[in-house]
C-alpha cells in the first residue's frame, strides 16, 4: 500500500515535470543549438503566413484593395517596424498585382513602365518626387511603404490617402512574434520552448518598438 | 481522440555525389493523396532576405491511396551535384535539407478535417511539409585567383588630415575678422578639414604614387601577390602586404539597406623594405572548403589585398584593393 502511494507520488511529480517540459522558458544560450536554422534569420515568402502577427486590420485593407476608388495606401513608420513584412504578406493574398521592392542605385524604369493600374511598392522613397507624383496621378491605387508620410504628395496629385502607422510594440505582441519564429525553426518532435519573458522584457526596454533591432540582437545570440 | 497523420524522413546515406533514404507516411484513416514530392533543397538564411533553391527532385508520386494503418514508404536515391558546401558564418548560413511535401486531395482534406494537426507538419489543411537538415560531405577544389590587375585605393591619412585641418582652422581663425557667428565658424571648420583632406591626399599621391596588385605564380596551395608602385617605392621605408577574406552580406530587408562585413580569414603579414618594383609577396591559400565560394545577390566572399606603408618621420599609409577569384 505504501509502495503504491509512493509510486503514485512519483508519477504525479513526473507528470508535473512533463507539463513544465511541454512549455518551458529559456535564455538563448540554453536552446540556441536545438533548431534546424537560426529562428531570427530573414523570412522567406513561403513562411510569412506562419510568422506574421498582424499590426493592422488585414481584412479592412483587402476591402480597400479589391474595391479601389482612386486612393493611395501608405504603411508609414521608422525602419524595422514591420512595414515591408506586412506589405509582402498582403501581396501574397492578391498575387496578381505587381510588386516592386526598390533599392538605392537601381533602375526605377520597371515601376514607371508597369501598365497595371494597381501597384505594390516597397520603399517608395527610392523614386524621385516627380516619379511619385506621376504614379499617384496615373494609378488608381498604389500600396506603398515609406518612412515619412506622403500626404502632401497625394494632395498635389488630387488623391485620397489612407495611412497605416507602424509604431509601438506591446510586450505581448513581441512574445508572440518571437514564439512564432521559434516554432517555425523547431522540429515537431521537440518540446515547445519559449524565450524567458524577463529576458524579452529587457530587450523590449532596450530597443523599444524597433522590432528589427530586437530580431537582429536575437539572431546574433542564436548564431 | 483525433486521427493521426504522420510524416517522417530518414536519410540513410549521403556521400559526395549521392543521397539515399526514405520518407514514411502513416495515416490512421484512408486517405487519397494527390501528390508526394521529395526534394533536396539548398537554403541561404541570415541577416538578409534569404533564398531557397531546389537542387534535385528526389522522388515524385501522384494520385494514390494510403490505406488506414498503412505506412507508405517512399524511397529516394539520387546522384546529385551539391553546388556548395554547408556554411555557418556570422551573418549568413547556407545548408541543405531533404523536404517531403504531401498534398492531400482537397475534398478529402475537408472530410478529414478532424485529423490531428501536427505542429510544423501541416502547412495547410491539405498540405503537409517536413524538412530534415542534412550535412553534405563536400570536396572543394583548390582556390584559383585570377591574374587580373586591380588598383589599391588609399585610405584617407586621418592623422595628417586632422593636423592640417586644425592648423588651417587656427590660422584662418586668427587672420580673419574678429566678429563672426557660429555658422561662419562651423563653415570655416568644415572648409579647413576639406581643404586639408584634399591637400594631404594630393601630396600623398604625388610623393608615393599609385599602387596596383596582381596575383602571380598561382598553385593549389600558394599565391604570389605582386604589388607595383608608379613611384618605384620612393620614400617608402617599410611595406607590409597581406590579404583578407570578408563575408559581405547586404541586408536590404525593409526600407533601408545595410552592408554587414565580417573578416573570416586573415593571412600573415609579408614585411619588407622595398628595393625592387614590384614587391613579390608569397602567401598560403586557405584550405579548400574553409571559405565557401557562394556568391549571390546578397552574399559574397570578398578577397582583398592590403598594403601598409611606413614613410619617413614615421608616417603611415594604408591601401586596399580587390582580388578576383576564379572557378
Amino acid at each position: 500500500m505504501a509502495f503504491l502511494h509512493a509510486s503514485s507520488g512519483i508519477m504525479s511529480q513526473i507528470f508535473i515535470l512533463c507539463q513544465l517540459m511541454a512549455h518551458m522558458s529559456y535564455k538563448p544560450e540554453h536552446i540556441k543549438d536545438s533548431f534546424s536554422f537560426n529562428p531570427f534569420s530573414g523570412i522567406l515568402d513561403e513562411d510569412l503566413e506562419e510568422i506574421l502577427v498582424p499590426k493592422i486590420n488585414i481584412e479592412e485593407l483587402l476591402d480597400h484593395i479589391v474595391a479601389p476608388s482612386s486612393r493611395m495606401i501608405q504603411f508609414v513608420g521608422k525602419h524595422g517596424r514591420g512595414k515591408s513584412t506586412h506589405l509582402r504578406y498582403i501581396h501574397q493574398l492578391v498575387p496578381n498585382i505587381p510588386f516592386f521592392s526598390l533599392h538605392a542605385h537601381e533602375s526605377t524604369d520597371p515601376v514607371m513602365l508597369e501598365p497595371s493600374d494597381i501597384l505594390f511598392i516597397d520603399s517608395i522613397h527610392h523614386l524621385h518626387l516627380r516619379q511619385r507624383l506621376q504614379l499617384f496621378r496615373q494609378k488608381s491605387l498604389v500600396i506603398f511603404t515609406t518612412h515619412y508620410s506622403k500626404w502632401w504628395e497625394c494632395q498635389l496629385a488630387g488623391k485620397e490617402l489612407i495611412s497605416y502607422r507602424f509604431r509601438g510594440l506591446s510586450q505581448l505582441a513581441l512574445e508572440e512574434i518571437v514564439q512564432k519564429r521559434l516554432d517555425l525553426a523547431s522540429e515537431s518532435s521537440q518540446p515547445h520552448v519559449s524565450l524567458d519573458a524577463d529576458y524579452l522584457r529587457k530587450l523590449h526596454r532596450k530597443f523599444g518598438d524597433n522590432l528589427r533591432g530586437i530580431l537582429n540582437h536575437l539572431y546574433h545570440e542564436f548564431q | 481522440m483525433k486521427d493521426k497523420l504522420e510524416l517522417d524522413i530518414q536519410v540513410e546515406k549521403i556521400q559526395s555525389e549521392e543521397i539515399q533514404g526514405n520518407v514514411y507516411l502513416t495515416s490512421e484513416v484512408d486517405m487519397r493523396i494527390e501528390k508526394a514530392i521529395v526534394e533536396l533543397t539548398f537554403y541561404g538564411k541570415g541577416q538578409f532576405s534569404g533564398s531557397r533553391e531546389v537542387v534535385h527532385l528526389l522522388h515524385q508520386k501522384q494520385d494514390f491511396t494510403l490505406a488506414m494503418g498503412q505506412t507508405l514508404e517512399i524511397p529516394f536515391q539520387a546522384v546529385c551535384h551539391f553546388p556548395y558546401p554547408t556554411y555557418k558564418g556570422r551573418n549568413a548560413s547556407y545548408y541543405y535539407t531533404v523536404e517531403a511535401e504531401i498534398t492531400i486531395e482537397q475534398d478529402e482534406a475537408k472530410k478529414k478535417a478532424l485529423l490531428k494537426k501536427i505542429r510544423s507538419v501541416f502547412v495547410k489543411d491539405y498540405l503537409l511539409r517536413r524538412k530534415r537538415v542534412v550535412e553534405v560531405p563536400y570536396e572543394e577544389a583548390p582556390y584559383r585567383l585570377l591574374e587580373v590587375e586591380s588598383d589599391l585605393k588609399g585610405q584617407l591619412p586621418y592623422l595628417s588630415t586632422a593636423v592640417g585641418g586644425a592648423s588651417l582652422f587656427g590660422v584662418s581663425f586668427i587672420s580673419l575678422p574678429e566678429y563672426r557667428d557660429t555658422w561662419e565658424l562651423v563653415g570655416q571648420g568644415i572648409g579647413s578639414f576639406l581643404i586639408s583632406g584634399l591637400l594631404t591626399t594630393g601630396i600623398r599621391n604625388a610623393l608615393v604614387g599609385k599602387f596596383t596588385v596582381i596575383p602571380k605564380n598561382i598553385n593549389d596551395e600558394e599565391v604570389e601577390l605582386h604589388i607595383f608602385n608608379s613611384s618605384k617605392w620612393r620614400f617608402v621605408q617599410e611595406a607590409a602586404v597581406s590579404y583578407e577574406i570578408v563575408e559581405r552580406v547586404t541586408d536590404d530587408r525593409g526600407t533601408s539597406t545595410v552592408i554587414l562585413r565580417e573578416t573570416v580569414f586573415e593571412s600573415l603579414d609579408f614585411e619588407t623594405s622595398p628595393k625592387h618594383n614590384p614587391v613579390e609577396a608569397l602567401f598560403s591559400l586557405p584550405t579548400p572548403g574553409q571559405i565557401p565560394r557562394i556568391q549571390n545577390g546578397d552574399f559574397r566572399m570578398v578577397w582583398t589585398a592590403k598594403l601598409s606603408l611606413t614613410l619617413p618621420l614615421g608616417l603611415k599609409l594604408r591601401y586596399k584593393g580587390g582580388i578576383s577569384l576564379g572557378n
